[in-house]
């Protein structure tokens, strides 16, 4: 029997064979990088980062990261400005009288009334556009306000303005001009949103389309109806390639005036007869983000590879080692009952390693799709792939059986599960390991095919859910390639780590190859 | 190595005897008289095959393995040598160094090996397979189970050296019928794949098939090893038939002492890659002088004389990739002293064609 | 004969043992897609059954529905469907397909078998391009590789290797799209205008899904008959060739070449069937191309569960005899198996 030192000693020799081959050096050293990064992960990440990072869907992520921005280094020509206009930064004029002009039943009246100005200047000096502008803005107007017009606009360097909202409001509530409506109990903030995809049914669509349809009116641009942000800052150019937008430098001011007039007897400036501007902010998101870029939902690509990491172990590591270690056991029993059993027992094995193993996968997959999870689909891999090794392990334990010391054992009258585990199962283990670590790339790239099909765990943000989302959201079709390119590199490089460090082993467990 | 022999056609017993005592008495009064310097007149004398200082290495990566370190070995025509050694001493190596076939990661690092005043160290790959193999040295390999290729009859298999060498293949296929003949076989055997026949079988066509262009010399790489007892005997058998009838060189490799003594004129004895030492079977036999032979025979289970307990040699041969300094054996040696470990002893005459590699009889 | 008859029964016990797992996973929505079939088909008929009430009408549909649901025995325990389904299967006998038909072609219903028969050349035509395209390459790849171990084309076929096993297939076909489709033009793509029974244009389209496949399966395919070789290299009788002064080119091509035949269009043929079964899925998909992979996504994605049953019987039924089919090969090219 192999004593402790024996163990020891081929230990460090194995493992300076290992590190010796190319690949198994290469193999260690991107192993304990991987590892490293699961475990930064798990400590600093787990578990709320990585389930809002796989349900996507929240405004918070358009808000930190600009949508569908590629790589910086693709980029030749960024938007490197920063400009995040917040409520704090407005220069604000205090409450002014000013005559209002009413239509009355007779013609237009002039009334002494009130008004209240908010402006703030920027310089956009970038020769690029942003990805987007997300803004909000929200007004209180008070419940004994009786007359209430509000201006919103976007005075450019050319001297043109653009009108986001030229109109009434309703008294007595706040107003979310633009921005995602969050409700947290009584509480109502009003988020930054893209002006990018603005829906028509919003309330500045009308303005704004007016407006825009009036500044590129004698040109050959057409404002689509899906507004892009660029005509915000954009002046026409006639090129080689006919007329194109590019960006227009200068000074932009935005403007949000209020002409109001309280109820007679309340106060303009108490907060019942006033008009306030309650949120506000106007953020330029840069076109492009980092090394990896983002995908559609302004998840940073990068951040998704990083998460991605310990699910990969955990995904691999689970199916490979139980499923080789049930394997093993099976197939050293089936090499060790020479008769009937063993016989029954290789059928079986049989059996199972001749499914087709995706289709069934798929079905079950299918069958389990409510309620599917990491270890759901881990547990079916498991069931489908434990007969992988028994053919092997069972000539190897058949070998090992026919030698002189077991036939020793087994004359001295030792039991089957002491010959089995003792004299055996540790001989055959060294091969159970090299399977097991040459079988994990099969599982990551099962699991990311069975993702793309639907069939992922809804909380864990796997490189394979990362494809799904970049299959599903057309990145090919819309020239998105880092949402794609990268999750996928991740998952070739991790299981080529595991088969070149399988590929290391192999020779020292296999002395057939040694020679 | 002092003796020499030289060996004649075969067709003319009467001639031959008278020949080959006047070759007998002119070498004795060369080496008499012109103290070991050859003369002019020596040339048709050469041996037919020499090695000498061969060192042939395998580089693993777990180090250098000195698998054939600094051999020399002269074989004459028509006798029979044995090489014995535990496994692992480097036999198989030295086998393979002289039909030039050392396996991929060793090499024949330096010395020569002159098969009928060819060095074939020196010779490329192709001069080799056009003079040498088969046509002057053919083998008879270790485990007959894997020597033939499963996927052809044995015919096409026994026939190949011979359609190479430019025989028509009526002829060929005939001669494979009588070589099969020869070796006890029925020619039905011919049309059989390699998987149809027993083992002991499979080895007399691995025989057949080395005799196949009457090479000068066969060297049989355990050609017992894998075979059961009464096949064993039968083999050997038909080596000493083949010996005897056909006058060829044989050198038999093997670690059974006892098989070796039965065929070989010659013995030499190695251990951990280097000749420890080397005379005639009787003298090996009988006045073994190194104690790794007086070992060996000591292993060799007798059964005629007393009851003797049967004894083992303990320890294991070395590491070749580090081998002892000094003496090689002295780790095991049961008559180890202070000098083996320091000095290697030089292989020395010290009976007439008896040489021995060890400390005791400086 | 024997063991012929040993493979089939084998083939047969592993046929009957997916379709009844396949089965009894799915006899549940199956039973109730059956009934649901039916009550369509009766609310139909009931339209023209004139001067009925309402209610009368519910009843006239109940009463039909529930003769038939005892007749079909839809509303027995699991393990009695299960084997209903089971023998249905294995009988080909033929489902229907709602909603994966009316997603495609027209309202009502299409038989399943019918909508699977005219994907399955498609896929043969795939993947058996790529399949003979990959050994024509594999082959020369590996020799080189074997002859000279360590050398720069075993380098590279190990290299090359790594990446086509480790990397999810339609994970390139993606890359390629994009490149050789969309940014370069020089194939068709997955979204391009394709008439199915037409065969330059089918050609045309194949002419990426061919080269994705090929070049991911060539590396592994080389790798493994790399190996093959190198055992076969190591034989003793390889070395008796040597010995016996077979030129180099000749060890190569008669000796080991052939005895490592039986092995090599076995493992490399059975590892190339496995990756169709196994990989076809997601690469049609990916690439939109008409065969059997695609109607899988496409019965997931319409919940069509009789498709996806039907469809997995059919891929098992194949791949299986595929393997047997393969099986009798090797039999032929090995003499060591007896072939009584």
């Amino acid at each position: 029997m192999p004593n402790l030192k024996h163990w020891k000693e081929s230990f460090s020799t194995n493992s300076r064979i290992i590190w010796m081959s190319f690949s198994g050096k290469t193999g260690i050293i991107l192993l304990i990088l991987f590892l490293v990064m699961a475990g930064y992960v798990v400590a600093f990440y787990y578990p709320t980062i990585t389930t809002e990072y796989a349900q996507g869907v929240t405004a918070l992520w358009p808000y930190k990261y600009p949508v569908n921005a590629p790589p910086c280094w693709s980029v030749s020509n960024k938007f490197n400005q920063r400009i995040d206009i917040r409520y704090g930064d407005l220069n604000k004029t205090g409450i002014e009288k000013t005559l209002i002009t009413v239509q009355g039943l007779f013609g237009p009246i002039k009334i002494e009334g009130y008004k209240t100005e908010y402006f703030y200047k920027f310089k956009y000096k970038s020769n690029a556009f942003p990805s987007d502008v997300l803004v909000s803005t929200a007004v209180r107007v008070g419940e004994n306000v009786s007359f209430i017009k509000l201006y919103y606009t976007l005075d450019r360097p050319d001297g043109s303005r653009i009108t986001f909202y030229d109109s009434t409001l309703q008294t007595g509530k706040i107003t979310a001009l633009y921005g995602a409506i969050e409700r947290k109990g009584n509480n109502i903030s009003v988020l930054p949103l893209g002006l990018t995809y603005i829906s028509q049914s919003n309330r500045i669509y009308s303005f704004l389309m007016r407006s825009l349809q009036k500044l590129y009116a004698n040109t050959s641009i057409i404002v689509n109806p899906i507004i892009d942000n660029e005509l915000l800052f954009a002046k026409v150019v006639n090129g080689s390639k006919g007329e194109t937008l590019v960006p227009l430098k200068g000074d932009y001011t935005i403007n949000i005036t209020a002409v109001f007039l309280p109820e007679k007897g309340v106060s303009p400036t108490s907060n019942r007869g006033s008009v306030n501007l309650t949120s506000f902010e106007w953020k330029f998101m840069p076109n492009c983000y980092g090394l990896f870029g983002t995908d559609n939902q302004a998840r940073p690509i990068g951040l998704g590879l990083l998460l991605g990491v310990p699910f990969a172990f955990v995904i691999g590591f689970t199916v490979t080692f139980v499923s080789t270690f049930v394997g093993a056991i099976y197939g050293t029993l089936a090499g060790f009952w020479k008769d009937i059993r063993g016989e029954a027992l290789m059928r079986v094995a049989d059996i199972v390693n001749s499914l087709p193993f995706l289709p069934i996968l798929i079905v079950l997959s299918y069958i389990f799709r409510q309620s599917i999870t990491l270890m759901v689909l881990a547990g079916l891999m498991i069931l489908l792939f434990w007969a992988g090794p028994v053919i092997v392990i069972r000539s190897a334990a058949l070998q090992i059986s026919e030698q002189l010391y077991v036939e020793a054992a087994r004359a001295s009258g030792a039991g089957a599960s002491r010959i089995i585990f003792r004299h055996i199962f540790p001989q055959v283990l060294p091969y159970t390991i090299a399977i097991a670590v040459l079988s994990i790339p099969g599982i990551i790239v099962t699991e990311a095919g069975l993702a793309l099909l639907g069939f992922g765990d809804p909380t864990a943000p796997t490189w394979g859910k990362m494809l799904q989302n970049a299959y599903n959201s057309q990145a090919i079709l819309n020239g998105w390639w880092w949402t794609y390119l990268f999750p996928g590199l991740a998952l070739v490089v991790f299981s080529a780590t595991f088969l070149l460090l399988g590929r290391a082993i192999e020779p020292i467990v296999a002395p057939k190859l040694q020679k | 190595m002092s003796l020499i022999n030289i060996g004649f056609p075969d067709s003319n017993v009467s001639i031959i005897r008278v020949w080959f005592y006047i070759v007998k008495l002119k070498i004795w009064y060369t080496q008499v008289f012109c103290s070991g310097s050859l003369a002019g007149g020596m040339v048709f004398a050469l041996p037919l095959l020499e090695i000498k200082g061969l060192k042939t290495y395998f580089y693993t990566l777990r180090g250098i393995v000195k698998a054939v370190d600094n051999v020399s070995l002269t074989l004459e025509k028509g006798e029979t040598l044995g090489i014995v050694g535990e496994s692992g001493c480097g036999k198989s190596t030295l086998a393979w160094s002289i039909i030039g076939l050392v396996p991929p990661p060793g090499k024949i690092v330096s010395g020569s090996i002159m098969i009928d005043g060819m060095d074939i160290t020196r010779m490329s790959e192709g001069e080799i397979r056009e003079k040498i193999r088969w046509k002057k040295v053919s083998m008879i390999f270790q485990g007959a189970m894997n020597a033939l290729n499963p996927v052809y009859k044995i015919r096409e298999q026994v026939a190949e050296p011979m359609l190479l060498a430019g025989y028509s293949e009526e002829k060929a296929f005939k001669r494979v019928d009588e070589l099969l003949n020869s070796v006890g076989l029925t020619p039905a055997i011919a049309d059989r794949y390699p998987h149809e026949l027993s083992g002991g079988m499979k080895q007399r066509v691995v025989i057949a098939m080395a005799l196949t262009l009457e090479p000068d010399i066969v060297i049989a790489d355990e050609p017992t090893t894998a075979l059961d007892v009464v096949v064993q005997s039968q083999i050997l058998n038909l080596l000493k038939e083949l010996q005897r009838k056909k006058k060829r060189s044989i050198i038999i490799i093997s670690h059974d002492l006892g098989a070796v003594t039965e065929l070989a004129e010659k013995i030499a004895v190695m251990y951990a890659g280097k000749i420890v030492e080397f005379g005639t079977a009787e003298q090996i036999f009988n006045n073994p002088l190194h104690p790794y032979t007086q070992a060996l025979i000591r292993a060799i289970p007798r059964l005629t004389g007393p009851v003797t307990k049967l004894e083992y040699i303990p320890g294991a041969p070395p590491d070749l990739r580090f081998p002892p300094p000094g003496c090689r054996f002295a780790p095991r040696c049961n008559r180890v002293m202070d000098i083996c470990h320091k000095e290697e002893p030089p292989l020395k005459e010290l009976e007439k064609g008896h040489y021995a590699a060890c400390h005791l009889y400086d | 004969m024997r063991w012929l008859v040993i493979k089939a029964v084998n083939l047969l016990i592993v046929l009957v043992a997916v379709t009844f797992i396949v089965a009894a996973m799915t006899s549940g929505p199956m039973a109730q897609i059956q009934i649901n079939q039916y009550k369509q088909a009766l609310q139909q008929q009931v339209k023209n059954q004139l001067g009925l009430t309402p209610q009368e009408r519910m009843e006239w549909v109940n009463e039909r529905l529930q003769t038939y649901i005892e007749s079909q025995g839809l509303n027995k325990p699991w393990y009695i469907l299960s084997l209903k389904y089971t023998i249905d299967l294995l009988k080909f006998t033929d489902l229907n397909s709602t909603t994966l038909t009316s997603m495609y072609w027209h309202q009502g219903s299409r038989k399943v078998l019918y909508i699977i028969g005219e994907r399955i050349p498609f896929s043969i035509l795939l993947f058996t391009t790529s399949s003979i395209l990959t050994l024509l390459f594999a082959l020369p790849l590996a020799l080189y590789a074997a002859r000279s171990p360590g050398g720069r084309v075993d380098n590279t076929v190990i290299t090359w290797s790594v990446f086509g096993v480790s990397m999810p297939w339609w994970w390139l076909a993606m890359v390629f799209i994009y490149l050789f489709a969309y940014k370069w033009h020089i194939f068709a793509g997955p979204g391009a205008q394709t008439d199915w029974t037409n065969i330059v244009d089918v050609l045309r389209r194949m002419a990426l899904p061919v080269i994705t496949v090929t070049i991911l399966s060539i590396g592994d395919s080389a790798f493994r008959m790399r190996n093959i070789l190198l055992d076969t290299f190591n034989e003793d009788f390889v070395t008796v060739a040597r010995a016996k002064g077979v030129p180099e080119h000749d060890v190569l091509m008669k000796h080991v070449l052939r005895a490592a035949a039986p092995p090599i269009v076995t493992i490399v043929l059975f590892s190339l069937v496995l990756s169709v079964v196994n990989g076809a899925i997601i690469t049609e998909l990916v690439f939109n191309w008409f065969g059997m992979g695609r109607l899988y996504w496409d019965a997931i994605e319409s919940n069509d569960v009789p498709v996806l049953v039907e469809l997995t019987y059919i891929t098992t039924l194949l791949y299986l005899l595929t393997r047997f089919a393969l099986d009798i090969l090797y039999t032929y090219l090995d003499p060591r198996v007896k072939r009584a």
